[in-house]
């Protein structure tokens, strides 16, 4: 049982941090040019390389997330979920009201 | 038969067959609520028609942007896309799709809900239907090119919303009649 | 464009369609009493929510690299509706990268935590609540790809 809560709590800790990663690359790599040639110069294409690190970024979180002595039970992961549903809420306005600026400005 | 016609095929075959269950499913209700309730047998029925409602309503999206994107594959990007119809339509799927989770919610009286399912499957379909025929009308296509997106859609939303109004009132009248009987 | 391009385009919007419709699924029936009996359910919907929109993921991406970026984007920037690029595109390939992380944090959710769900409605309503977003963000997603698609004159 107790592993079972801390895998859920792991994911779920990964897929925050994705999710955030995921916002910061995209605003930064408009904003900061060199990060964009950077990922294209790495990755090929800036996309690929937006696509593979946020996908690493969700392992590697979710290994160390998992492997931390914290103590996953049902109050914490029902704290995740909310936190998890809000940010794909902040961050989905975020990148309309970014890209939206950066056509209008 | 190409892509594009296929997919046309099962979308009319899914809009015509959608639309008919949803009539059914409302003429069996008024049945059912006759005696003030609706037992096992009866909600077993409205179940079927409930669930073919679901099957059609997942054809017509799949088929629906099949045939955008085999317009888009033949054609490119055309007028088709930015057409008021078009997205009004979209409008009125996505308000049906919000009627279902209302309704799974318990937040939507039925009456509401009843009303804006009907009027929805017929709008939609009225909408696929027509706007097919006044493209072949060459003076309904010039009056109507008068008019930019904004007013067009906005038209076709009060329609919408004035025939969902309409159908509430139709329906609490034949509910008043059947449960009279 | 070759039949490879145009096979992994069609595959893009059929699995996205996909996930939208397994998630949804999951949507209307989590919303009601989740039922022990429907446990097959839950799980094979949300697994294949989930496998739709990876697949989504690796057919667009293909298609966006290989062929968007050269000879899609160049008619669109050039042509009346710039913005369906500059805001739409760069929003939806973004954005996208959400869903297969939410998709999969909902689908071990019924994997792993099934017996909870049903007991603490308070997780329940939450992983309701994140299905919710999915769909949202993959309609929205959808209906901007039709916006794409139109600006290519």
């Amino acid at each position: 049982m107790e592993k079972k809560f801390r895998i859920i709590h792991s994911i779920i800790c990964a897929a925050i941090a994705a999710v955030i990663f995921v916002v910061v690359i995209t605003i930064s790599a408009n904003i900061y040019l060199p990060i964009k040639d950077w990922l294209k110069n790495v990755f090929t294409q800036h996309w690929i390389g937006k696509s593979i690190l946020s996908a690493a970024v969700f392992i590697v979180i979710g290994i160390i997330s998992f492997l931390l002595p914290i103590r996953a039970d049902e109050e914490k992961i029902g704290r995740l979920l909310k936190i998890l549903s809000w940010l794909l809420v902040v961050g989905l306005l975020a990148i309309f009201a970014f890209f939206i600026y950066e056509t209008l400005k | 038969m190409d892509f594009l016609a296929i997919n046309k095929t099962l979308h009319i075959i899914a809009a015509i067959v959608g639309v008919l269950s949803a009539t059914a499913e409302e003429i069996l209700y008024f049945k059912d609520i006759k005696d003030g309730k609706i037992d096992e047998a009866e909600a077993r029925q409205l179940r079927i028609t409930y669930k073919l409602m679901h099957w059609c309503l997942i054809i017509l999206v799949l088929t629906g942007f099949g045939i955008l994107a085999a317009v888009y594959l033949k054609y490119g990007g055309t007028k088709t896309f930015y057409s008021p119809v078009l997205w009004v339509k979209y409008l009125v799927v996505l308000v049906l799709l919000a009627n279902a989770v209302l309704i799974a919610a318990k937040k939507i009286s039925m009456k509401w809900a009843s009303s804006i399912s009907l009027t929805s499957w017929y709008f939609a379909y009225a909408l696929g239907a027509l706007s097919g025929k006044i493209r072949e009308i060459k003076f309904l296509v010039d009056f109507f090119s008068q008019f930019n997106f904004i007013i067009i859609s906005f038209f076709l939303v009060i329609g919408y919303i004035a025939a969902i109004i309409i159908m509430v009132q139709i329906l609490e009248y034949i509910k008043k009649l059947m449960i009279k009987q | 464009m070759i039949f490879l391009l145009k096979y992994f385009l069609v595959s893009h919007i059929f699995f996205g369609l996909l996930g939208i419709i397994f998630f949804y699924a999951v949507l209307i029936s989590g919303i009601k009493q989740i039922n022990f009996q429907k446990i097959k359910f839950f799980r094979r919907s949300a697994l294949f929510g989930f496998l739709s929109f990876v697949l989504s993921w690796l057919t667009g991406g293909y298609y966006y690299v290989l062929y968007y970026g050269a000879a899609v984007k160049p008619t669109i920037i050039a042509g009346k509706y710039p913005w369906a690029h500059s805001i739409f595109m760069e929003i939806k390939e973004h954005i996208f990268l959400f869903l297969p992380f939410a998709a999969l944090v909902i689908t071990l959710m019924f994997y792993l935590f099934w017996d909870n769900l049903n007991q603490n409605p308070k997780i329940k309503n939450s992983v309701i609540a994140l299905s919710a977003i999915v769909v949202i963000i993959g309609t929205i997603i959808a209906l901007m790809g039709i916006i794409i698609s139109g600006a290519v004159r």
